[in-house]
């Protein structure tokens, strides 16, 4: 299978060498995979995208794209590529029509049909100037912006910020359409539930290093979930007896627990409890590579 | 206006057949497509500088407008005698050549708007302009975006940088074509070839500037820096060009100030053109432009 992406101990350092962004990242990404890039602020993930675009130069190491090298093919490269930034910054005094004019006459061929599908999608006026939107607004343009010429490879940087929910399910339906297209999607986010649902694999990034990389299967086998408890009974983990508990803590209104593998045998053993009430959700990042990507 | 055809793929079938090969851009359609794209990058750039290359003009007009206004009085005052009144320190910061020749209107044009006003009122503009390009674009992070398109920095900054020289020659072209059509309403004779080489030698001398204000876009961060420190060096040697005719001890350095390169009386009364002046002052640009080139190539954004 050929690679979209492939670094080569890519390193690079700010401020001298005194910030690292990334170190020794070495990714292989082939044709038609989407991939996740998770890591908590301040990880990598930006870096390497912008290392991937060209926006910064890497201290040391390979990165090629389409198998050419991006520092100096990046022209030929972009052809074929569709950025889309978590904050995109645009010319404000223009419209939206002027502005996806603008960009669309650097692609070889923005199909109008497609064009036209896509601002229906995702229901964007573009006869407000880019001033006059809102946040969301913005990322609807972005969408558009890094799709209209429908790119085989798409680089990601956590694109629902600023999306309503609606908006975000119109999204991944796009962007599973652009999957079912042979697009390979390089998606950099910190929001676990987005990579379980469109990713292929995932790339766990910390401090600059990729920790793991993982099918999403095994991945989503983890099934790491945050589990608050509202109780005034005495539980303790050594009454529970499961081993899925990774942490468990007392506090004022009743125990907080992280958990990883399939719930069910928790919820028969709290069964036993008087639970006043129990919220699961997924929980942050710092949380999860603390109990499963310790470094 | 929302699409509800939710059942069909939003991507052809056509354009999946079409991603299956990979990186099969062929490098002479993006040859093809330089021109168009840099075309376009010129044609939003003049758009975008459009209403201030305005206001700039309504403020060169206004001030060429109140020069030809005041001179048919003024020529009927005894000149010689208020500039009398002056020290000739004082004429000379301002860039009269002498007493005898403010009763012309090359020499009252010259010491009143030419010489240092009519030179800063556009370098604002050249300092706005180049730094926007590459600073500005940096700095509000519009950059970013545009660099994932299909285009080297290097086109970028040459389509932009043109769009700046085109615009400081309209500034210049148009406020001689108004001292030549004011001068025409206020009955005042000019030297139309005086004019014309006056237009053209102050082009070159202000795209100097230009060369040197791309120069500090690629390497400061702000667009504000690069239009303040153009503006800063161009009134450091105007004032070193004027201290260098005050100052017996500071004559050696005249030279070094492109001051001596740029003398409106004396080319609004048709001297000739020196050649050599030209080249220096094209060299600058051309310098300016290719090391802004370079660094701006080996810049992280």
């Amino acid at each position: 299978m050929s690679n979209i992406i492939k670094t080569k101990k890519l390193t690079k350092y700010y401020l001298g060498h005194s910030v690292v962004g990334v170190k020794n990242l070495d990714l292989e990404i082939i044709k038609g995979e989407v991939f996740g890039y998770i890591g908590p602020n301040g990880a990598g993930k930006t870096t390497t995208l912008r290392l991937l675009l060209d926006l910064i130069r890497p201290t040391s190491g390979e990165i090629t794209v389409f198998g050419q090298d991006v520092c100096c093919n990046s022209e030929s490269i972009h052809q074929d590529l569709g950025y889309l930034p978590g904050e995109i910054f645009l010319p404000e005094p223009i419209s939206g029509k002027d502005c996806i004019e603008y960009y669309s006459k650097f692609k070889k061929s923005v199909e109008k049909k497609y064009l036209h599908e896509l601002i229906g999608r995702l229901g964007l006026d573009l006869k407000k100037k880019i001033g006059q939107y809102s946040k969301g607004n913005k990322q609807k343009l972005a969408i558009i912006l890094a799709l209209m010429h429908q790119p085989k490879l798409l680089l990601l940087d956590e694109p629902t910020s600023g999306l309503d929910p609606l908006n975000q399910h119109e999204f991944y339906k796009i962007l599973e359409d652009c999957k079912k297209a042979g697009t390979t999607i390089f998606l950099s986010t910190h929001i676990l539930s987005e990579a379980e649902r469109i990713c292929d694999r995932v790339g766990i990034i910390k401090d600059g290093k990729l920790l793991q990389i993982e099918n999403i299967d095994d991945f989503r086998k983890k099934n790491i979930r945050e589990i608050h408890l509202i109780t005034k009974a005495d539980i303790s983990k050594n009454k529970l007896k499961l081993d899925l508990i990774k942490e468990f803590t007392k506090n004022d209104i009743g125990y907080h627990l992280i958990t990883a593998g399939q719930i069910g045998p928790l919820i028969s053993a709290l069964s036993k409890f008087q639970i006043d009430d129990m919220t699961i959700t997924e929980p942050s990042l710092e949380e999860i590579f603390m109990n499963f990507y310790k470094t | 206006m929302r699409s509800r055809r939710r059942s069909e793929p939003l991507v052809s079938a056509k354009a999946s057949e079409d991603r299956a090969g990979v990186g099969d851009v062929s490098k002479s359609n993006c040859r093809a497509n330089n021109s168009k794209i840099m075309i376009n990058i010129i044609s939003r750039k003049f758009k975008d500088q459009l209403l201030s290359l305005l206001y700039y003009f309504g403020g060169l007009f206004a001030y060429a407008w109140m020069i030809m206004a005041i001179f048919p009085t003024m020529k009927t005052a005894d000149l010689a005698t208020v500039y009398d009144q002056f020290p000739e320190e004082f004429l000379k910061f301002f860039g009269a050549n002498g007493i005898e020749n403010m009763g012309t209107i090359e020499g009252f044009m010259s010491l009143e708007f030419l010489s240092l006003f009519f030179i800063l009122i556009i370098t604002f503009y050249i300092g706005s302009s180049a730094g926007s390009t590459i600073a500005g674009a940096i700095e509000k992070r519009t950059m970013d975006f545009q660099l994932s398109q299909p285009i080297s920095r290097t086109k970028i900054a040459v389509s932009e940088t043109l769009v700046g020289l085109f615009n400081t020659f309209l500034l210049v072209a148009l406020t001689v074509l108004s001292i030549y059509l004011l001068g025409k309403v206020y009955n005042v004779s000019l030297n139309n070839q005086g004019l014309i080489t006056f237009g053209f030698v102050a082009t070159i001398f202000l795209w100097a500037f230009y060369g040197v204000a791309i120069l500090l876009s690629s390497l400061l961060k702000n667009k504000l820096t690069v239009a303040a420190l153009t503006v800063g060096i161009l009134m450091g040697l105007y004032v070193l060009n004027a201290m260098t005719k005050i100052v017996e001890k500071l004559a050696k350095y005249e030279k070094f100030t492109l001051f001596n390169m740029y003398d409106p009386q004396k080319l609004l009364t048709n001297e000739a053109i020196n050649w050599y002046h030209i080249l220096v002052l094209a060299l600058i640009l051309i310098i300016g432009i290719v090391c802004s080139l370079i660094i701006f190539n080996k810049k992280d954004i």
